[in-house]
């Protein structure tokens, strides 16, 4: 799940999937802006067949934090 | 209300006529926001010409402002960046803090001698480029010329035109995109459940709406908005055009996921919270208080590095 996130992160933001490590915050760090966010967003959705809850916004700043509320949303 | 668009520049002199992109008003002022943006790529005998623009257009009761910027980058045959120009009549939404001449300085440092198609890797986030209009424009420019690439083209045009007019029920806002020679035109009807909360700020804090989505004339679906604060008002603003830069991307054949950035869909979030405040706005500076509020979020929210006009 961890590796498809990374996938998606990495072709939307057109770099190397190497350059995404969990610590690094998706905005200040990766330059995503916020409609890149809610496009990667949907991209995991449609990937993993899940929804994620509408509250997520405000707790993803990190890539772990999409990690993590990816894998909420899959074991719910 | 519409403004023309260039479907055709072929018939313009070798030297791009500019003109049209600072010329182009909005005459009914019904229109509340209007935005205008295009790239334009031909080959030359030196390489690529490539030109950028975007305005925008306001008009809040008495108070409304033009935000122009155009762009002209020229590349090698191999497509790297031999210098950027910006026009000398670019505005930014900042007055003179929006210094051009700085921020052209800083693009050509930034970019002269390498692949403009890399543009994403060397300008990471408008707090590089110290300008979200540049950000914008040049990420788009160079998106596109690489898809010309990509598609083997010596040349191509794309134009895209949104507007947003308030109604009795909420807003309509339309949005045309021309991309070679394909047109997509999707609409947002907007109707209010309950009128929008604002807080002192004016910043929209509370949101219930129903939005239908059409795309080229069908109904493609429907949304609704539904927020308890301002930052899921902003994040359920972007997931809804999100949806619709999906239908895009497919009917223009984008597959990869790879961000396409030639497009207005990235703005319209922050264009709708501009609309959402419009009404409460009362009297020419309180107006322009407020705006400058929703643009501050807007530039520097969310952990975002403010531009130039903002002391980034």
């Amino acid at each position: 799940m961890e590796e498809q996130i990374r996938q998606i992160l990495a072709e939307t933001l057109d770099i190397d999937p190497a350059e995404i490590t969990p610590e690094k915050r998706l905005i200040a760090d990766l330059g995503l802006t916020s409609f890149d966010l809610a496009d990667v967003v949907l991209q995991a959705q449609e990937e993993f067949g899940v929804t994620l809850p509408s509250s997520f916004w405000g707790e993803i700043v990190t890539v772990a934090d999409v990690y993590r509320v990816v894998g909420e949303a899959l074991q719910s | 209300m519409k403004l023309e668009l260039r479907r055709d520049l072929k018939e313009l002199d070798t030297d791009f006529d500019h003109s049209f992109v600072f010329d182009a008003h909005s005459p009914d002022r019904s229109t509340l926001i209007t935005r205008y943006r295009g790239t334009d790529v031909r080959k030359s005998d030196a390489g690529w010409n490539v030109v950028a623009w975007q305005k925008s257009v306001y008009h809040f009761g008495d108070l409304n402002r033009e935000v122009p910027v155009l762009a002209v980058v020229l590349l090698d045959e191999d497509g790297l960046v031999r210098g950027l120009s910006l026009d000398e009549n670019c505005l930014g939404s900042q007055g003179k803090r929006c210094d051009f001449r700085q921020l052209q300085i800083g693009m050509n440092e930034l970019l002269k001698g390498k692949p403009f198609s890399d543009f994403n890797s060397l300008c990471p986030n408008a707090g590089v480029a110290r300008c979200l209009h540049l950000f914008e424009l040049l990420g788009g420019a160079a998106g596109f010329f690489t898809e010309l690439r990509q598609r083997d083209l010596a040349e191509g045009i794309e134009q895209e035109l949104v507007t947003i007019t308030p109604n009795d029920d909420g807003l309509v806002a339309e949005n045309t995109h021309i991309i070679l020679d394909q047109e997509s035109t999707t609409r947002y009807d907007l109707r209010y459940l309950q009128p929008p909360k604002r807080n002192d700020r004016d910043l929209t804090e509370s949101i219930d709406a129903t939005v239908v989505v059409s795309y080229n004339g069908d109904t493609a679906f429907t949304e609704r908005l539904t927020a308890e604060q301002f930052q899921d008002v902003y994040a359920a603003l972007n997931l809804m055009f999100g949806k619709s830069y999906q239908l895009e991307k497919k009917f223009f054949g984008f597959h990869s996921r790879r961000r396409v950035r030639f497009t207005n869909c990235t703005a319209l979030a922050g264009l709708f919270l501009l609309t959402f405040s419009h009404e409460s706005m009362m009297g020419a500076i309180s107006r322009a208080i407020r705006i400058e509020m929703i643009l501050h979020f807007i530039q520097t929210g969310e952990g975002r590095t403010g531009c130039i006009g903002f002391g980034g």
